[in-house]
């Protein structure tokens, strides 16, 4: 029985370290979507800025 | 779309509710048997994810609109295809260590899911290896149709070959029991909708970088560089 228990509990944090992973990666890759899409606005300001002058 | 990824925050935790308490134990299999929720989730999202990776690269083939497009979300659904074959194949080997006393076993199912994983691996490496990017979208879309034959042979292996690993489906239905097919339909939601997050950002990240990139070069081409 305790053995089960424990074998339970290791599967709870299996189950948990994989999806706070994945999250996390998924979170990641979101992140720096943001900082690229921050970049190119930026860019595009810039374009503007100078074709204007 | 973008926020999809919290909602895979409810599924999982009812999943885990599901999966560790909910569902009773089997007798034949111990406690060791739970792992086969998210096993089974991952590996039924990682087939779609393949899946998907071939319809796309058809269509990027076929169609002439939108190829820039179809081939990102092409290139994206690989990666979230890996990504949950690696967590399967994690999963499968912690439960072969408790099942069958070893990581690993030259089983079909296993074996055929890991030449899978190279293969795809190898789609990437392609992708990488190409600068010109109408090469890389034709070449890589041909090799993406032909890698995609594995994907069947894996659902099939275990009905062709003799093999260990457990069938959920077989001729006579299904081989779990109603609690324990619920448990795995919210697992495989949960996975589901963490890999749609994942290819629709990844497929949108690659378009603001490509962007980018020619927006660069095309400064630097002003700037006399």
């Amino acid at each position: 029985m305790a053995v089960e228990k424990q074998f339970l509990e290791f599967v709870f944090f299996a189950y948990s370290a994989v999806f706070i992973l994945i999250f996390l990666f998924v979170t990641n890759v979101w992140r720096r979507t943001r900082s690229l899409q921050q970049q190119l606005d930026a860019m595009r300001e810039d374009e503007d800025a100078e074709g204007e002058s | 779309m973008r926020y999809l990824r919290w909602l895979a925050l409810p599924l999982w935790v009812v999943g885990l509710y599901l999966a560790l308490i909910w569902v009773p134990d089997v007798r034949a299999l111990g406690v060791s048997y739970r792992i086969f929720y998210i096993h089974l989730g991952m590996a039924w999202t990682a087939l779609l994810a393949m899946t998907a990776n071939f319809v796309l690269s058809l269509l990027v083939l076929v169609r002439r609109k939108g190829r820039e497009e179809t081939d990102r979300f092409a290139q994206a659904s690989a990666e979230a295809g890996i990504l949950m074959t690696t967590a399967t194949l994690a999963s499968g080997m912690l439960w072969a260590r408790v099942a069958w006393g070893a990581y690993w076993t030259w089983d079909p199912r296993l074996t055929t899911t890991a030449i899978m994983w190279f293969l795809y691996i190898g789609y990437l490496l392609l992708r990488q290896a190409m600068d010109d990017d109408a090469k890389r979208r034709v070449y890589s879309a041909v090799y993406a149709l032909i890698i995609f034959v594995d994907v069947p042979i894996v659902y099939l292996s275990v009905r062709w070959w003799r093999s260990i690993h457990p069938v959920v489906f077989t001729e006579s239905g299904m081989n779990i029991t109603p609690q324990m097919f619920i448990a795995v339909i919210v697992f495989f939601f949960a996975t589901l909708v963490l890999a749609l997050d994942l290819i629709y950002l990844r497929a949108f990240q690659e378009k603001v970088h490509q962007e980018l990139q020619q927006r660069r070069a095309r400064r630097l081409g002003r700037l006399g560089y």
